[in-house]
């Protein structure tokens, strides 16, 4: 096992190298200014030039991108000009709202699924199963946004219920917290929901159709016993895989509900830093995410 | 069993890193509810609130008059007033000006500001900022007394007071110790000001709290408070500022009572609040949209060119396609807006919204001219506003048989063309808000895009600088705003643009000038 994980992590290092030149470069070689931005619309050239000066813009690629690798082998991401703060406290700071997001939508999807699932199963091919179909398929047809932006007009516009967009971490307590994060988490969870129907529908069928269960019915177990104990047991294998795959897809996804919501997470944070050029915020993001998926691949 | 543990071991860790996303104090997010906290939202989101090197609305909406003070503010007419001091002495020919400074002012941090804080910040300000420099001939303040300071010139400078006043590089005051611990980058990581409301909190990319400075000490007469200056009493406790990107997510915001007010906001949104009795809508004078000829590289670089590109433009159709109803714009011939009256000429508005597509074709061939080479508009996406004029721009070329392409794109390579390749467009189109002399309007300056290099332009500039009293610098602008029209069009200037702000009904004196102004707000009882 020992020997497994240095070799993973000795081949970790060539990519990873690879992978921060590639970002850098990309980075550098898109049009773009941050010492433009930072001083405004209304700064001169000359002021503009400055700053480039002063912040080491205007030093070679090379010597960039070595000062910067130089920092990432000692862990110094470097740090934001935009947001004067390190990248790694940055990079803490915004991990905390999609996490939350994620966790809540995924559970709130399966909870709304796998009982809307067996329903169907319990009653397939009648009214209800037809209704719980029709319903996976808008959550799957739907967009986040647009289902985040009706939600906002019907539970906080019209009806005044939950707040419009906003971010309350849990050290200000869980009911503030789930209360902001309500309908973000339904308008993520909705989509992926649609799918866990499907496969808990499909998983209880098959189930249901088994030799086993006929058995239980013959020897009289009650109908909430047969589902519960002896169906959905069995059946979970798969609506199982699908809700730990879900995990992913959700956290992808959370970018544009962020913004809908105005959730200060990883997502926009990375649109906010290309859209201003923050160099030092989206080089650290990228470089991030890659060494998870090279380290989960 | 083992799977319970490490289960809960899962959840423990996740909940631990969703609880980083925040501070650990309460009442301190954008969210706050049932307390009486006034709640903003920016245009934009801005962090930098180093307004002497953040030109950018949004940064002087945060700080400007509330943490920051100058030397001299801008009352409604642009007209420099006293503020961190108690007036000034000018020699006649307007080379040495003599400050009296307020005494006991103290800087959040408890200091009281000195003349050395003065001094360190005027000049800091005129070695950052070139039109400062221009104005001053690179002369710096000094110290006279512990209550006094003073510039001395070798040029006349009528107008150094208009432009600490107003210009968007602002002159703020600030303990000299701050200046001296900036580092590489120019810009202050300190933000200890003089003003009313003092910086708590910069929450990255989420808000900017501000909370009342208990030791500040209003200048003025209670209740006597005109666009920028006056007396400060800031009611409010706690301002938070919440930087939200999505504009639907800002509409429904202010629609449920999260947010108490905000500007910027498309013009399509302005219906649904001008007729509720819940919000307020304070329209004003903004800006003037105007497109800026390349005039260091390509077709435009001619005069004779822009002459024939202006002839066909009808600045009319451009402005309602813009904004959709002839409520928010006014067609201007001025560069200088109505209010000021000492700068306000209709010289050369004969050259203004001709839509003359005949005299176009006839200026440009005379030009030289082959009516093939596409003329190149830039334009940022992010401003739906400039990209519906662009798109009227060229529809109106091409009915004159000029071929027009748009160069659109993001904002932040908009500016790295803008300013860096000019080998790449014509023409660009964005706006300016008011200046109190014309020298400062940017469009005709040397070193900013679009590149007004012109010999004529310049001098007369430099005249209206050195000018003495106000009517002999009026005059010059009157000649050279004819000259611009009608000889160089360095630019065009489309109109004047309304913006709005809106807020709660609750909330009472807001000012409006450029930007929200908030330190006189407070609740509705």
């Amino acid at each position: 096992m020992k020997k497994y994980i240095i070799k993973r992590l000795l081949t970790l290092i060539p990519v990873l190298i690879l992978v921060s030149l590639v970002i850098f470069m990309l980075v550098h070689l898109t049009p773009g200014d941050p010492a433009a931005m930072l001083l405004g619309d209304q700064a001169k050239d000359a002021e503009i030039a400055a700053l480039r000066e002063k912040m080491g813009f205007n030093d070679p690629l090379p010597v960039q991108y070595f000062r910067w690798l130089g920092g990432v082998l000692r862990g110094d991401l470097g740090e934001s000009v935009f947001i004067n703060d390190s990248m790694s406290h940055i990079l803490l700071e915004h991990m905390g709202p999609p996490l939350a997001l994620t966790c809540f939508a995924l559970v709130l999807a399966a909870l709304f699924a796998v009982p809307l699932g067996i329903l169907a199963a319990k009653s397939r091919g009648r009214l209800p199963d037809s209704i719980v179909s029709v319903t996976s398929m808008v959550g799957i047809s739907m967009p986040s946004f647009l289902l985040g932006l009706l939600l906002i007009l019907l539970f906080a516009v019209k009806l005044k219920w939950l707040p419009a967009s906003g971010y309350v971490p849990i050290s200000q307590g869980w009911g503030k917290h789930l209360k902001y994060l309500t309908m973000p988490a339904i308008a993520l969870g909705f989509i992926e929901s649609g799918l866990m129907i499907r496969m808990t529908r499909s998983a209880m069928l098959e189930v249901l159709d088994s030799d086993y269960i006929r058995a239980a019915r013959a020897k009289g177990v009650s109908l909430f016993t047969l589902f519960t104990k002896h169906a959905l047991r069995n059946a979970l294998i798969p609506i199982v895989t699908v809700i730990g795959q879900s995990f992913m897809v959700l956290l992808a996804g959370a970018t544009v509900v962020e913004t809908v919501f105005n959730i200060p997470g990883l997502g926009q944070l990375t649109v906010n830093s290309v859209l201003r050029r923050d160099y030092e915020v989206i080089q650290a993001i990228v470089l991030l995410i890659s060494v998870t998926m090279c380290s989960s691949a | 069993m083992k799977r319970c543990i490490a289960i809960v071991l899962a959840l423990i860790m996740a909940f631990s890193l969703c609880a980083c996303g925040g501070s650990s104090e309460k009442n301190d997010t954008p969210a706050a509810e049932a307390s009486r906290v006034l709640h903003l939202v920016p245009a934009n989101v801005t962090t930098n609130l180093d307004i002497m090197s953040n030109t950018s609305d949004e940064a002087s909406l945060v700080a400007s008059g509330s943490i920051f003070e100058q030397l001299v503010s801008a009352d409604a007419d642009y007209k420099p007033v006293p503020e961190l001091c108690t007036g000034w002495d000018v020699n006649d020919d307007s080379t040495e000006y003599v400050y009296h400074l307020r005494e006991g002012v103290k800087f959040h941090n408890g200091e009281t500001m000195t003349a050395e804080d003065v001094v360190a910040s005027m000049n800091r300000w005129i070695d950052g900022v070139e039109t400062a420099a221009n104005f001053t001939g690179g002369a710096h303040f000094e110290k006279v007394d512990d209550a006094t300071v003073r510039i001395v010139m070798e040029q006349p400078c009528a107008y150094l007071n208009n432009l600490m006043a107003s210009y968007a590089n602002r002159p703020i005051i600030v303990p000299k110790s701050c200046i001296d611990s900036i580092g590489d980058t120019g810009l202050l990581t300190e933000f200890i000001g003089t003003g009313p409301y003092k910086l708590a909190e910069i929450k990255e990319d989420q808000y900017i709290r501000l909370e009342k400075n208990p030791d500040y000490v209003p200048y003025g007469t209670p209740g006597d408070f005109s666009g920028w200056a006056g007396y400060k009493s800031a009611p409010i406790e706690t301002v938070v500022f919440d930087l939200v990107g999505d504009e639907s997510t800002i509409i429904s915001g202010l629609q449920t009572g999260l947010y108490n007010a905000c500007s910027g906001i498309g013009y399509d949104s302005f219906e649904l609040f001008a007729d509720n009795d819940d919000f307020d809508v304070t329209t004003s004078d903004a800006e003037m949209p105007m497109m800026i000829f390349n005039k260091k590289a390509g077709l435009a670089s001619d005069a004779a060119f822009r002459r024939g590109i202006n002839a066909a433009l009808n600045s009319d159709e451009m402005l309602y396609g813009a904004y959709g109803s002839r409520d928010f714009y006014t067609l201007c011939s001025s560069y200088m807006f109505p209010s000021q009256e000492l700068w306000y000429t209709e010289a050369g508005s004969e050259f203004y919204n001709q839509a003359d597509a005949a005299k176009a074709k006839e200026l440009l061939t005379e030009a030289g001219y082959d009516f093939t080479e596409p003329f190149k508009l830039l334009v940022a996406s992010d401003s739906a506003d400039f990209y519906n004029m662009a798109v009227v721009v060229k529809a109106q070329l091409e009915a004159a048989g000029i071929p027009c392409e748009l160069m659109t794109y993001d904002w932040s390579t908009f500016v790295e063309i803008r300013n860096n390749e000019p080998e790449k467009y014509n023409a660009f189109i964005t706006s300016f808000s008011p200046k109190t002399v014309p020298s400062m309007n940017l469009y005709l300056s040397t070193g900013w895009a679009g590149w007004c290099t012109d010999e004529r332009i310049q001098n007369d500039l430099t005249a209206i600088n050195l000018s003495t009293n106000s009517e002999e610098g009026a005059a010059i602008w009157e000649t050279l705003q004819e000259y611009m029209w009608s000889e160089n069009v360095p630019v065009v200037n489309f109109g004047i643009q309304k913006s709005f702000m809106i807020n709660t009904a609750d909330v009472e004196n807001l000012g409006y000038m450029e930007r929200i102004v908030y330190v006189n707000a407070s609740f509705a009882e």
